[in-house]
């Protein structure tokens, strides 16, 4: 049997569970990032660290190979100094035809660089914080990019903190689109494997006969094809890599197809991220 | 180190849970998180009272959902239900032995995301049982019952260095001595 103090524990922190659990989506948001602030400490030694870490390494590394490697990087910049201005070039007349065709322009994206500063504890979801906040112009659901392609969408944000629910996680959907085919879909998770997710609701993909009005764009989804953001969902951009079909099957009793993706970034080892502020 | 108990018991808490959102070893290299947590409440449940175990319960498991998509104050509850269930059979327990740390280790990991997902599952956003998250739930129950008896060492030596050690019992008494004399 249990005895009265451990009634009473029992009571204060079941009711203590039950305040917290019954706060709003807003006001619990809030709390968790306050509750953040008590690892400050932590996240400023762990940068101190990897800063000093990077400071050895430098030391360490032989003048011969910066010298080898400065020389690479000056090639490479002259290369993306030419593509920049074929970039600029084909921008300008896109403009051009935009414009002529009455087409509103499509506005440039401002990339902020961000920090990974914590990971979800839980196994079960997939966010992460990073060192961006309200005072960055960071705002909910601005999308979150890295080079190899989209990584998530921000879901709270705190004054200098926010939290970034990545791809694969159940609160994460996105309008995909493939790239070959033109075929839309939504990208859901993929619960087995965290690296793969699931586009789905994609059409049939039949074969078109001729005099058959064209719905789909009649080709067949494969292995290896592209799959990018289609901007149809409103929240990400157009056009963001997301990754590549790994296989496609037939679904909701042959109503649509889905294909498995594996992912273009591996969101298990996201140090930096750029957050997308359209 | 009656009174330095709770602050070192609130400084570990804080460690578990900057080394579980700052550390991504294991789950690059094992594919699942650790959670020292359940392993520092064994200690804790074992070994103290019941509003120790609150205030773990409390300052651990706010600390984690700050972190988390999990409702905030859901591994408070799961973590408060293990440490009063292992704190009210903690004289069946052996404490001192390794094993037993082991068991109430791998028990408590293993209850504290069993209690948190069953809770989920009346949230918005329950939690899809795969055998991927089977396969992580007994990973990391073994990891943090592997964990759990260095928990009791490291709290052992804390004691150690901040409790008055006990003077060994001596049988010689100055004052007690027959003093032998010519009468």
């Amino acid at each position: 049997m249990l005895r009265k103090p451990q009634y009473i524990a029992l009571i204060v922190i079941a009711l203590t569970g039950l305040i917290l659990l019954s706060l709003s989506e807003a006001v619990a948001s809030r709390v968790k990032l306050g509750v953040t602030s008590l690892f400050l400490p932590l996240f400023g030694a762990t940068e101190t660290t990897q800063a000093a870490a990077r400071r050895a390494g430098n030391l360490m590394v032989p003048r011969s190979d910066l010298i080898r490697e400065l020389e690479q990087l000056r090639a490479e910049k002259q290369k993306l100094e030419f593509t920049l201005a074929q970039t600029q070039e084909a921008g300008r007349e896109n403009e051009r035809l935009r414009r002529l065709a009455g087409l509103s322009t499509r506005p440039g994206w401002k990339l902020k660089p961000a920090r990974v500063i914590a990971r979800d504890p839980a196994n079960w979801w997939r966010t992460v914080f990073i060192d961006l906040g309200s005072k960055d112009g960071v705002r909910v659901d601005l999308p979150v990019v890295t080079p190899e392609g989209l990584a998530g969408r921000v879901s709270a944000v705190g004054t200098s903190r926010s939290q970034v629910v990545l791809l694969g996680d159940q609160t994460c959907r996105v309008a995909g689109m493939v790239r070959e085919t033109a075929e839309n879909g939504v990208v859901i998770p993929y619960p087995q494997d965290p690296s793969i997710v699931t586009l789905t609701y994609l059409s049939r993909g039949s074969a078109v006969k001729p005099g058959q009005t064209i719905t789909t764009s009649g080709l067949e989804l494969k292995p290896g094809h592209h799959v990018l953001t289609s901007g149809l969902g409103g929240v990400f951009p157009a056009g963001i890599r997301i990754g590549e079909i790994v296989d496609v099957r037939s679904d909701g009793f042959g109503l649509y197809q889905s294909a498995r993706v594996r992912l273009a970034v591996n969101l298990n080892a996201l140090e930096h991220v750029w957050v997308v502020a359209q | 180190m009656n009174r330095l108990e709770p602050i070192f018991t609130l400084i570990a808490a804080w460690l578990a849970v900057a080394f579980e959102i700052s550390f991504p070893g294991f789950r690059q290299l094992l594919g699942f998180q650790i959670s020292l947590l359940p392993a520092l409440m064994v200690y804790v449940a074992l070994s103290s009272s019941v509003p120790r175990i609150l205030q773990l319960a409390l300052f651990g498991g706010v600390a984690i959902d700050a972190f988390s998509a999990n409702p905030l104050g859901i591994s408070s509850l799961a973590l408060a239900a293990t440490g009063m269930l292992l704190h009210h059979n903690r004289d069946l327990v052996l404490r001192d032995q390794a094993y037993a740390q082991v068991a109430m280790g791998l028990l408590a990991t293993a209850l504290v995301p069993a209690l948190v997902v069953l809770a989920l599952t009346n949230t918005q956003h329950p939690v899809g049982l795969t055998w991927r998250l089977v396969g992580q739930w007994l990973g990391a129950a073994l990891a943090g019952g592997i964990c759990t008896p260095f928990v009791f060492r490291w709290f052992a030596l804390l004691n150690r260095w901040f409790s008055y050690q006990a003077l060994p019992e001596s049988h010689f008494r100055d004052t007690r001595q027959i003093k032998r004399t010519r009468i």
